[in-house]
């Protein structure tokens, strides 16, 4: 069999990721952070395309993080210092880290972290969606979630939580197409998200979660994991087996109990595929899909530093804002917005 | 809106640093240039002030702005450390000494201003040295 062949399958792919999305430049100092278990042919089509760009491209190889999050050697934190862009193909993600956010927020790095990446999401539709087409959905989202005060997600599994949306400066999270300096992406295969750090000033998340996934454990689960959710803080874990994994963080990681996001995905050609990996991050950017963490805020607008950040997962959500529903049953509605239509139309794409 | 500053204030070491510092090297024009943003900065104890980004000019003035861009809050003594280069301004923000906000939707605003400050203490060493 030749085996090689399949890299052209992800070049498209990678192109969206490194010229359309990043926006690599002749020129610029491109650091690629890998390690020891993520796939080598996806490391080398990252390179091979920035190369390409006229970029000047530096790989470090680590050994793989421990759990996610987990900051990585020093070594590797001085040397995201220095670059105009960091793609981390990597297992466990390092992007919610001291050394990522210094790197971005203080020398102005654009940050693009491709966690356990496969082979078949970069081949995906989802990886090959126009940019412009996300940043569309993105604006027509913010016209609702962006100006809203209040949130309220439920779902037939028992979900119902609510809360306000305090400031302006807590809702967004994608970057510009292409991305700026200080930026953040997570292209995992496809690309699109919007949220919230639900603490807000006054941690004022209240109700009661069950998740059909949970990460750091592949495929959907048997019976769901349940958040109750006081105060911006969850006080009680329950569920199957993965349960006692989330009550020991919640309980002993510093911070660890703390909400530190609700997030959609936006694209509609992502796919909830949740066998594969123990990450989920194309699921994660399935239209009308929340995903919802505990821990570390920093990053995301919040100022709660935890040393883990742990995204759990609801297929079909409903959620509403200030009484308008965004998302009935895990369909984003803007979805049929006809200026969305329009674009997807230019574009060729349908869903 | 009130131009002057405050003999010993935060204020007063802004304008030192945003103006005659930053603004005040040309090696920094085209950075300061880069971006339009207006800043809030809450010092305990202190007036309220905002650092006015536009067009490649820098003003500060006291008060409060309607829709400010980011926001800074800090206490005075780290204020300080950071604005006289003693301390990094995103070690601060991850160590919850300052908080910086517009992080989520703004990043690009929020790593230009820790850029800026950056710059402008470096260019007032310089001036001064």
């Amino acid at each position: 069999m030749l085996r090689g062949l399949e890299v052209a399958d992800i070049m498209e792919g990678v192109h969206n990721c490194v010229v359309n999305c990043a926006g690599v430049e002749r020129g610029e100092n491109v650091l690629i952070v890998t390690d020891t278990v993520s796939e080598e042919r996806i490391v080398q089509a990252l390179a091979s395309m920035c190369k390409a760009q006229g970029a000047d491209v530096v790989t470090i190889v680590m050994k793989p993080r421990d759990w996610p999050m987990q900051e990585p050697p020093e070594i590797v934190a001085q040397a995201m210092r220095h670059a105009d862009v960091i793609f981390t193909p990597i297992y466990y993600s390092i992007s919610h880290t001291r050394a990522s956010i210094i790197a971005r927020l203080e020398y102005g790095a654009r940050y693009i972290n491709l966690p356990t990446l496969s082979m078949d999401s970069l081949k995906s539709e989802a990886a090959k969606f126009p940019a412009p087409l996300i940043s569309k959905i993105y604006d027509k989202v913010h016209e609702i979630w962006g100006r809203a005060k209040k949130i309220h997600i439920t779902a037939e599994n028992g979900t119902d939580v609510s809360g306000n949306i305090v400031s302006k400066f807590y809702t967004g999270g994608m970057p510009h197409f292409p991305m700026q300096e200080g930026e953040f992406l997570a292209f995992g295969g496809a690309m699109g998200i919007y949220g919230m750090w639900p603490g807000g000033d006054e941690g004022d998340a209240n109700g009661v979660m069950y998740f059909d996934a949970a990460h750091m454990f592949v495929g959907k689960l048997e019976v769901p994991l349940k958040y109750v959710i006081k105060n911006g803080r969850v006080v009680e874990v329950d569920g199957g087996k993965e349960a006692e994994h989330f009550r020991n963080i919640v309980e002993n990681v510093p911070n660890g109990d703390h909400l530190a996001e609700w997030m959609i995905g936006l694209n509609p050609k992502a796919r909830v595929i949740l066998d594969e990996d123990v990450t989920h991050v194309e699921a994660h950017r399935h239209a009308g899909a929340l995903h919802t963490a505990i821990g570390n805020s920093k990053v995301l607008g919040g100022d709660v530093y935890a040393n883990v950040h742990l995204d759990n997962y609801i297929i079909e959500p409903t959620m509403i804002f200030d009484g308008t529903t965004l998302v009935d049953k895990g369909k984003l509605l803007v979805l049929d917005d006809p200026d969305v239509q329009d674009m997807a139309k230019e574009y060729g794409v349908s869903w | 809106m009130n131009n002057s500053p405050k003999s010993g204030t935060s204020h007063e070491l802004a304008q030192e640093i945003f103006v005659q510092g930053l603004v005040g090297d040309p090696e920094n024009s085209d950075f300061i240039a880069r971006h339009d943003r207006a800043i809030q900065f809450t010092i305990e104890g202190e007036t309220p002030f905002v650092v006015d980004v536009r067009g490649g000019k820098v003003e500060i003035y006291e008060g409060t702005s309607n829709d400010p861009d980011l926001a800074i809050t800090a206490n005075s003594d780290i204020f300080r450390q950071v604005f006289r280069g003693l301390m990094s301004p995103g070690e601060a923000w991850m160590d919850d000494q300052w908080w910086v906000g517009g992080a989520f939707s703004d990043y690009v605003g929020t790593s230009w201003i820790m850029r800026l400050i950056k710059a402008g203490v470096h260019s007032r060493m310089k001036q001064i040295w």
